[in-house]
């Protein structure tokens, strides 16, 4: 029951003294090394593709343990001004915005090579239309349930049990790089 | 590289697309957003309305081509009246074009 035990601690230190202020030795200060030690630079990678290409991206990026996103369901056009076409029986005119799906992601700077590979391999199809992805900077996160800032409001808790019963579900992933992800960057 | 948030009327919408064309950015994502000003919404009769209907345009330019964009916006977006809706600037390290994986990158970040 170690683990409780520091579960209860690190809470108290936070209500007590709020995050990253914690004084006491030992365990504690273990668990708030990363907090003050690890500043990280954060990125969003935006990423609009096709829609029907999101779940199997989805699926790809399970296995990296990235499966923290928001998505939503945007129109878009690139160069080629959507779809050009003659109107004739059974088929309208230009088609001049195409549904696609934009996601964005939050993830650690170290973090954004294995994401865009992965994005690249499961959309790229070599057509017109594939989608982009964006990488812009960010200055700060915020989790708004304990209110840790930068890469730990990003890190998966240790302590925490992740809830779903899919093999691909991180299991009590340890803080920093996961091992799946060490394994995509290193190949 | 920048990446433009244009928030602007839903019906001015297509006026700001073909403007954009007209100045050589074809290339735009919309999505349709409810959002507000800082007239906190709109009274309309008895009843207050604080989520407003809005078209928000992402366009990634050229640094060289962030002043033209914005001048056709505004140009196609502008009433005078409150609502008109705001255009917001920021960097882009990178952008890659996922049918042939190319990288596009910015100068120094």
């Amino acid at each position: 029951m170690e683990r409780d035990v520091n579960v209860e601690l690190r809470m108290t230190s936070e209500w007590e003294l709020g995050p990253r202020r914690s004084s006491a030795p030992g365990l504690l200060a273990a668990w708030s090394q990363p907090v003050t030690e690890r500043p990280t630079q954060l990125k969003e990678v935006l990423a609009i593709i096709r829609p029907e290409r999101w779940g199997p991206t989805k699926t790809r990026l399970q296995r990296l343990r990235l499966s923290a996103c928001t998505q939503s369901r945007v129109l878009g056009r690139g160069k080629g001004r959507g779809l050009r076409r003659e109107p004739g029986p059974g088929t309208s005119a230009d088609i001049r915005y195409l549904p696609k799906r934009m996601i964005s992601w939050i993830v650690e700077d170290q973090h954004v090579d294995a994401l865009i590979q992965a994005i690249l391999e499961v959309n790229q199809h070599g057509q017109l239309g594939d989608g982009k992805i964006f990488v812009l900077p960010l200055d700060d996160a915020v989790r708004i349930r304990t209110g840790e800032r930068g890469g730990d409001a990003l890190r998966a808790q240790p302590f925490e049990p992740v809830r779903g019963t899919s093999a691909d579900a991180p299991v009590n992933a340890a803080p920093g790089l996961p091992k799946a992800l060490l394994c995509q960057v290193a190949g | 590289m920048k990446l433009l948030r244009a928030i602007v009327r839903p019906d001015r919408e297509e006026a700001v697309a073909n403007a954009l064309e007209a100045a050589g950015i074809v290339s735009l994502t919309k999505m349709d957003v409810l959002g507000r000003g800082q007239q906190r919404g709109i009274q309309v009769g008895a009843s207050f309305y604080d989520e407003i209907p809005k078209v928000q345009l992402l366009i990634v330019v050229e640094d060289a081509q962030v002043d033209a964009a914005v001048a056709a916006i505004e140009a196609a977006a502008k009433t005078g009246q409150y609502g008109d809706g705001k255009i917001f600037i920021s960097p882009v390290e990178a952008a890659y074009t996922i049918r042939t994986g190319r990288k596009t990158m910015d100068g120094p970040a």
